[in-house]
């Protein structure tokens, strides 16, 4: 069931199908009576198993490429596509149901529900997947999977805690399991890292790179530390609204 | 499957949920205890207005009353939609209860054999034939006791078991419920013989009679061992004064008579209609035209004829039937009506239309009012589900982002909201019917304890609480308070569901 284990190291196959294309995407804001161009034109394509990470200073507009590419928030001209199919034609529907089954996120303030458990927390993109009905009838294999999802990532002893009695490594790593539930094609990190101490943010990156390694998963991640970057196969640099090749 | 878990979630977890929760079940508690009670009086207002009248109604406002009314029960009687008729005879008297009480009473006139078929008078009593046979048998045992040790007592004690059960063998009647010899023995002075005495039966409050916290009345045994003097002052046509006119009458208590209407209790008694009305000169009798000196007879008279109809006949349409007969008589008599003071045939309803009117305002201020508080629980639900929204714009955000439509952001807060109203209601339905239920136990409390007395008997007519809730009210009420936490949460969720993800999300 776990990406983390059960896939084979990346094929060279699967790497060459373009997943995600971002091609002249422009996005504004309205900054009292002036826009404020973050992203003027923006190119990129994210190929099946690819682990990108995208640098820029703070400010560069980094987080919103990232939640534009991920469905979370409209661009202003340009174009995103997943899969050959354009942003622009999916209903608001449509582009939830692409977030829950396609993508999965990682905030660098992991964004967990407080009254949910660390099981509840990571289970919760099925729930939103299921009906009722559905869930029930398929709960056994879901817990499991999440279950196993948390084993794998060390917290199998945190399973009914809630996000307040965790640390932040904890917490990141639960969130993590949350956007590996669905199985996700492509995985989304903003500053992963961020706000965690050397040690833990380099266990969390561990996590991921095995992610990508092992199980082929498809990474985007943000940051702005060079030293988490080289970790990517790719590193792109955000600088004046647009995408270009980091210097070596 | 996420909403239902969340909902059920955040109504565990958010403290400020139970205040909405708390408001719901209070503002369906208070309306269902408003309601029923309001609602309750409104009924037996009604209900009882009814009874004491019956359908119909054939009066004169003068006491003077009417005459050739048994020809005109005769003719209201052939009516198929008549069930039955019974003369009423009223007037004012003085009351003196054994010397130890005396007051002004308004007395009525009865005809005990057909009265029990148009009003609910016979039901009022105390005596029924159950609670006479219960005595006669109190009676056989304390007479079986007395038996040995003091034969005469234990030969009257049978005395009054027998005179109870053929009180209750005539039941209803005017008999006085205890053997002729008890009363002899209780004025054994007298110069006549007291046991021919009729009996009088008087409003529960007249007797200071008044039911307790559980709305029990204790009567004790030496009410219906009591005298009555009943003095009428007679009126008729032919009398300008009312000089000279007094009558006085004997009486043993023999019942008294609950209807539940306070005015009534406390200041009605009630006397055979033919002694009353002879007391006041209302029946035929001989006189001598004072012109012509020819040798005449006074028609009988009586102050209104009270009707029923059987079921299944509308009142409004008899009415006019039974105009037509009290004109026809009118016509052929000529000296039936009088020109400032006709003689109305009404139905109880035009009888009482003053107070039903003021009932049916009532009725509109108590939706004036359950609306207000429908308004009020929808703003509390608003403020506080605004509350929750905004204290939970992040989660939304994170919500958002595992994929949840607006539409399922939106169903959280307004499942949260009807979660709240159902259980609000339901709790406000248990707390409503705990409270009406023992309405009365807790306003004698509050009495007690406290000095606070709402409940008036000479202001709401009654003396003690309504305390039933109609199903119809509280389906009603329970399903206002559920639509009005789903309406109190409408806004607050489409702000919710209309939350852009990422600002959701960056929110602090």
């Amino acid at each position: 069931m776990s990406r983390l284990a059960e896939q084979p190291a990346s094929s060279s196959a699967g790497r060459d199908a373009l997943l995600l294309v971002a091609s002249g995407v422009r996005k504004s804001y309205r900054m009292g009576d002036s826009d404020l161009q973050v992203l003027r034109r923006v190119d990129l394509s994210v190929k099946a198993g690819e682990f990108i990470a995208i640098e820029g200073r703070s400010g560069s507009g980094k987080s919103t490429l990232l939640h534009i590419l991920g469905a979370l928030e409209s661009y202003d001209a340009g174009s995103v596509s997943f899969d050959g199919q354009d942003f622009s034609r999916f209903s608001s529907a449509q582009r939830s149901a692409l977030r829950n089954r396609q993508f999965g996120f990682v905030f660098q303030f992991y964004y967990l529900l407080p009254e949910l458990n660390v099981l509840e927390n990571t289970m919760l993109a099925a729930m939103v997947e299921h009906s009722w009905l559905s869930f029930h009838a398929s709960k056994g294999s879901l817990k499991r999977h999440a279950v196993d999802l948390l084993k794998r990532l060390g917290l199998e002893e945190r399973l009914r805690h809630r996000p307040q009695q965790l640390s932040g490594g904890e917490r990141q790593r639960v969130a993590i399991a949350r956007a590996l539930m669905n199985q996700p094609r492509v995985l989304f990190a903003d500053e992963p890292t961020g706000n965690l101490d050397f040690d833990t943010g380099r266990q969390i990156m561990n996590v991921l790179e095995r992610l990508h390694r092992q199980a082929n998963q498809t990474i985007i991640m943000v940051t702005h530390d060079r030293s988490l970057a080289r970790q990517a196969d790719r590193i792109l640099v955000l600088k004046n609204g647009a995408l270009e090749p980091a210097q070596a | 499957m996420y909403k239902l878990h969340l909902i059920l979630k955040y109504l565990r977890k958010r403290r400020i949920a139970w205040v909405s929760l708390v408001a719901v079940m209070l503002c369906t508690a208070m309306v269902l205890v408003v309601i029923s009670v309001m609602g309750g009086w409104l009924r037996m207002f009604r209900q009882t207005n009814h009874a004491l009248i019956g359908d119909l109604i054939v009066h004169r406002y003068s006491l003077d009353g009417f005459g050739h009314y048994q020809e005109m029960m005769q003719d209201i009687q052939k009516l198929p939609e008549v069930k039955a008729v019974s003369p009423e005879i009223h007037t004012y008297a003085l009351l003196n209860i054994a010397n130890q009480l005396r007051t002004g009473v308004q007395v009525v006139g009865y005809d005990i054999q057909t009265i029990g078929q148009v009003n609910g008078f016979v039901s009022s009593l105390h005596w029924q034939p159950a609670t006479l046979e219960e005595k006669a048998k109190e009676f056989d045992r304390n007479a079986s006791a007395l038996a040995a040790r003091v034969p005469e007592d234990a030969e009257m004690l049978r005395g009054n078991a027998q005179a109870m059960r053929n009180k209750a063998a005539a039941f209803p009647s005017w008999d006085k419920p205890m053997a002729g010899q008890e009363y002899r023995d209780l004025l054994p002075n007298s110069h006549v013989d007291v046991s021919t005495w009729p009996g009088i039966v008087v409003g529960s409050g007249v007797i200071g009679l008044r039911p307790d916290e559980n709305g029990v009345i204790e009567r004790p045994d030496f009410i219906y061992r009591k005298w009555v003097r009943l003095t009428v002052l007679n009126v008729s046509e032919s009398q300008d004064t009312l000089a000279d006119t007094r009558v006085t009458r004997s009486y043993w208590l023999m019942d008294d008579s609950k209807t539940g209407v306070f005015q009534v209790d406390q200041n009605m008694v009630y006397v055979p209609f033919d002694l009353l009305q002879k007391d006041l000169n209302m029946d035929a009798r001989p006189y001598t035209d004072r012109r012509t000196g020819e040798q005449k007879t006074t028609f009988a008279r009586c102050n209104q004829l009270l009707i029923s109809l059987r079921d299944g006949y509308d009142m409004n349409a008899v009415q006019p039937k039974i105009a037509k007969i009290v004109d026809d008589l009118e016509q052929k008599y000529g000296d039936l009506n009088f020109p400032d003071d006709v003689i109305k045939t009404q139905t109880w309803e035009e009888k009482q239309a003053d107070f039903l009117a003021a009932v049916e305002h009532e009725k509109v201020l108590l939706v004036i009012l359950f609306a207000i508080i429908s308004v009020v629980a929808v703003f509390l639900i608003f403020c506080i589900f605004f509350m929750i929204v905004v204290e939970k714009t992040r989660d939304i955000g994170i919500i958002k982002s595992v994929g949840a439509t607006s539409g399922g952001v939106a169903g959280i807060f307004l499942g949260y909201g009807l979660t709240i109203g159902i259980i609000g209601g339901a709790g406000g339905l248990l707390l409503g019917y705990l409270v009406v239920h023992n309405i009365n136990w807790l306003h004698a409390w509050l009495a007690r304890e406290l000095g606070v007395k709402i409940w008036d008997a000479k202001t709401y007519v009654f003396d003690t609480i309504p305390n039933t809730m109609e199903l119809r009210d509280v389906v009603v009420i329970v399903t206002v308070a559920i639509l009005s936490s789903v309406i109190g949460a409408i806004v607050p969720a489409v702000r919710a569901a209309r939350m852009n993800p990422v600002e959701a999300l960056r929110w602090e």
